[in-house]
């Protein structure tokens, strides 16, 4: 994800800002609220193309495919019932999921086998070139779950303009949140008034995101990756870079989906918030209702409850199917076996809560404690670069770089003044949120004190400055736009 | 309805606003990234922009003039012994396992003289106690990233490892980053008994230089990127007299296109620092003459050494370079020591 040159197409940038601008002019000045949704549907697919080919054109027909394949199946599909019905859907879907895997897990596939291969003597296999599609995982996730519910007819399956729409949904285009079936179409054919528009509560989301991205996540990442890289020199320097990425990718990511919630917002979509606090939990189970929502749930609803059975065949199964998804969720993020370990640290530690007896009765600061703990060293799986440098870092935590006493100079200091700073921001995340929003709403209608308005204006210009002054010159890379 | 679309627009506006005034000074720099139509459009109003801020300095101050570079007419006088054909030379590192090429003739072995002669200047100079290990400073892009990394591991804890790379960076946008100057003050700051410089990657573009674009590829432009990467070595020595310098040469790329690009740059590295009396180490010597994805490091194994981009490396891709081109040649450390 180091790119040589600017990205081009990300959210926070220039380009962005400008194609933003434009857009949104389009939407609310030209189209009036009195637009056919056929139109509205037509501008948003523009504009999504645009957006994506913008990022890289050699792609768009491959977005455009996935959208035509949900449409075309979805229809296939509905029009039969019973079980050819349900066969009929899993060719379709299967046919996405084949199509995601042959683009990002060939080469992993084609390198583990060399590796096999040459055990037993058999020549090595070219391994594949080609780069994929950027935000892949997520527009192909966003045609399974339009395709599973329109084949089953709990929509209506949608027209070619339709389907096309919502895989190809800007805002959540490149690396979520992950669409749920209802989350476009309908909304088309309610009217857009740009009175009724949130459109402070998306500035303040678009404006929180980039604090949480570019000032807090950049600054936790200074903290871990010479960790991650092998530089650190005291065993206390690894346990506080390994905290630090914590942080680190939960800013990152969160604060691309406040940006992307609030531009969907400025749209007139309101879609599901993403994270919900997951570093308050109290157990794995807690954190998987909380880190990463939209993706959480699709796989809830289409892995464990529709492929593995769910609850419905006793205990073991659900335990099965529980591990069985976590696992695949752990593939999905990466092709490298330390993604796979890290799915299979959050299956063993899901399994236990559910056997240990009395677990729901633990305190919940232990709980607390036990799950941050557990998902943070975790994470080193998910950072390291291969399953030997995850190695160094445990052991340089444990007992492989000397301990030592911090040095009390002014980089602590301020290093322990930034930590502490990122603490309260997880933790006071929800209540900004909601109070910020509710502020929002009133200001907004313009129901608000006199001054309202004015002090709103100052406060987002001051929230830009903190931005610039605060965050790294350049564009800090985004740890979950390779998936 | 009572909510006013003025004030919708102010909350955008202020803030973008204050944004776009507060990035004023960067603007000209990243402009100047920008592909070619867009960049002849965008660098006059950035520059105009940013002049508007209080701290807006003249975009090449350090570098010299375009005016008074002299353009060499042939290949320096330095090089003229040492032409690459006429003495192939192989390079002696055979601590570290061999890379069996998949393909291509038994080219593994030579290396430009440049290379050869700059290790023995270097290893006469320099009288080194491996016992007391020292501070190995890293300079270059994003590149740099995995071999800083590679150089870590493969160098015992009593040798410091100072990983300044900055990715995005190079020798040609000095508006963007100062590489001269703030190498200068890396080591002035950390005293580094070695500087490992790595960067070329992002310099295949045009140069703005007193606000005309000279091409890249072009004589002015292949003197005035000499001339800068000769003012970085020249700026290492005066921070840290003494130092040894090792500069680690671009790889093979596998867009041919690309790779022909790199190899004006290497060119222009390797006669730097061959004019400066500094090492200047192939790349081609640590991860084959020809692009390649993987090699069979151990005997039925083949590792990852190149990301997917055909450019950067692995983790493991990082860890032979910073050995082959490093640590056995300048360092005399056997693999593991």
């Amino acid at each position: 994800m180091l790119t040589l040159r600017m990205a081009r197409v990300q959210f926070p940038t220039f380009t962005f800002t400008l194609f933003l601008l434009a857009f949104l002019t389009l939407w609310w000045a030209v189209l009036r609220s009195g637009v056919q949704p056929r139109t509205r549907a037509g501008a948003l697919l523009a504009g999504s193309v645009v957006f994506y080919a913008w990022a890289d054109w050699r792609w768009v027909g491959v977005v455009l495919g996935v959208g035509l394949i949900s449409r075309y199946g979805s229809a296939w599909a509905a029009s039969v019932e019973g079980s050819a019905q349900r066969w009929r859907l899993g060719l379709v879907v299967g046919a996405l999921v084949v199509h995601l895997v042959a683009w990002k897990y060939s080469l992993w596939l084609v390198a583990e086998r060399n590796d096999l291969a040459g055990l037993w003597g058999a020549s090595a296999w070219t391994l594949p070139e080609w780069a994929y599609p950027a935000g892949l995982s997520f527009f192909t996730f966003h045609a399974i779950a339009l395709t599973l519910a329109a084949g089953r007819r709990r929509i209506p399956v949608p027209t070619t303009l339709e389907a096309l729409t919502h895989v190809a949904f800007f805002p959540a285009l490149l690396a979520g949140p992950v669409l749920r079936a209802d989350a476009v179409i309908p909304r088309l054919h309610a009217p857009f008034v740009w009175a009724e528009v949130p459109w402070l509560e998306g500035i303040f989301r678009i404006g929180g995101g980039m604090v949480f991205k570019w000032v807090l996540a950049a600054q936790a990442a200074s903290w871990a990756d010479p960790v991650f890289s092998g530089m650190a020199e005291r065993a206390g320097q690894v346990w506080w870079g390994v905290h630090a990425y914590a942080f680190q990718i939960f800013f990152d990511f969160a604060g691309y989906s406040h940006m992307a919630l609030g531009v969907a917002l400025l749209l007139g979509f309101r879609l599901p918030e993403n994270f919900t606090q997951p570093y308050l939990a109290t157990s794995f189970q807690d954190f998987w209702r909380r880190w990463h929502r939209s993706l959480s749930f699709f796989f809830r609803d289409h892995l464990y409850i529709e492929a593995f059975g769910g609850n419905r065949h006793g205990k073991v199964a659900a335990l099965v199917g529980a591990a069985g998804t976590m696992l695949v969720s752990g593939l999905w993020h990466g092709a490298s076996i330390t993604f796979v370990i890290w799915g299979a640290w959050h299956a063993l530690v899901l399994t236990a809560e559910r056997l240990l007896p009395g677990r729901s009765k633990w305190p919940a600061a232990l709980g607390w404690l036990l799950t941050f703990e557990g998902v943070a060293w975790g994470w080193v799986c998910f950072r390291a670069e291969d399953w030997t440098s995850a190695q160094a870092v445990f052991s340089q935590a444990f007992g492989a770089l000397p301990w030592a006493w911090p040095v009390l100079d002014t980089a602590a200091w301020l290093a322990l003044a930034w930590g502490t700073a990122m603490v309260i921001a997880v933790s006071v995340e929800r209540g900004v949120l909601e109070r910020g929003t509710a502020w929002a709403t009133v200001v907004d209608q313009g129901q608000g004190p006199r001054w309202g308005s004015a002090v709103t204006a100052v406060g987002l210009a001051a929230l830009a400055a903190l931005v610039i002054a605060l965050g790294p010159v350049g564009v800090p890379p985004f740890i979950y736009a390779g998936f | 309805m009572s909510v006013s679309t003025p004030r919708r627009f102010l909350w955008v506006a202020l803030p973008l606003a204050v944004m776009a005034w507060m990035a004023a000074p960067e603007w000209p720099a990243r402009a100047g990234m920008m592909d070619a139509p867009w960049r002849d459009a965008w660098v006059p109003i950035a520059t105009a922009w940013a002049q508007t801020h209080p701290s807006a300095a003249s975009p090449e101050e350090g570098a010299p003039a375009p005016t008074s570079v002299t353009v060499p007419a042939s290949r320096p006088a330095v090089l003229a012994g040492l032409d690459p054909v006429a003495n192939p030379v192989a390079v002696a590192s055979s601590a570290a396992p061999a890379l069996a090429h998949p393909a291509g003739p038994a080219t593994a072995s030579v290396a430009s003289s440049a290379n050869q002669a700059s290790i023995q200047v270097a290893q006469q100079a320099v009288q080194h106690d491996p016992m007391a290990g020292g501070t190995v400073l890293m300079i270059g892009d994003s590149l740099m990233g995995e071999v800083a990394a590679g150089m870590r591991q493969n160098l015992p804890r009593r040798y410091a490892v100072v990983d300044r790379h900055k990715v995005s960076t190079g020798l040609t946008n000095v508006a963007y980053y100062d590489w001269p100057g703030t190498a200068q003050a890396a080591a002035s700051e950390t005293h580094p008994q070695w500087v490992v410089i790595h960067m070329g990657a992002n310099d295949a573009q045009d140069m703005l230089v007193d606000k005309h674009w000279i091409h890249f590829g072009s004589d002015v432009w292949k003197a005035t990127y000499l001339a800068r990467a000769q003012a970085l070595l020249d700026r290492l020595a005066t921070a840290a007299p003494g130092v040894t310098v090792v500069w680690v040469g671009l790889p093979a790329m596998r867009s041919e296109e690309f790779d022909a690009k790199m190899a004006v740059i290497r060119d222009l590295q390797g006669q730097a620092a061959v004019s400066r009396g500094v090492v200047y180490l192939d790349g081609h010597v640590a991860l084959g003459p020809a692009y390649a994805k993987d090699a069979e490091l151990t005997k039925g194994h083949r590792t990852i050494l190149r990301a997917d981009d055909g450019i950067h490396y692995s983790r493991t891709g990082g860890t032979q370079l910073a050995h082959e081109a490093a640590v056995a040649p300048v360092l005399a450390f056997p693999w593991g020591g």
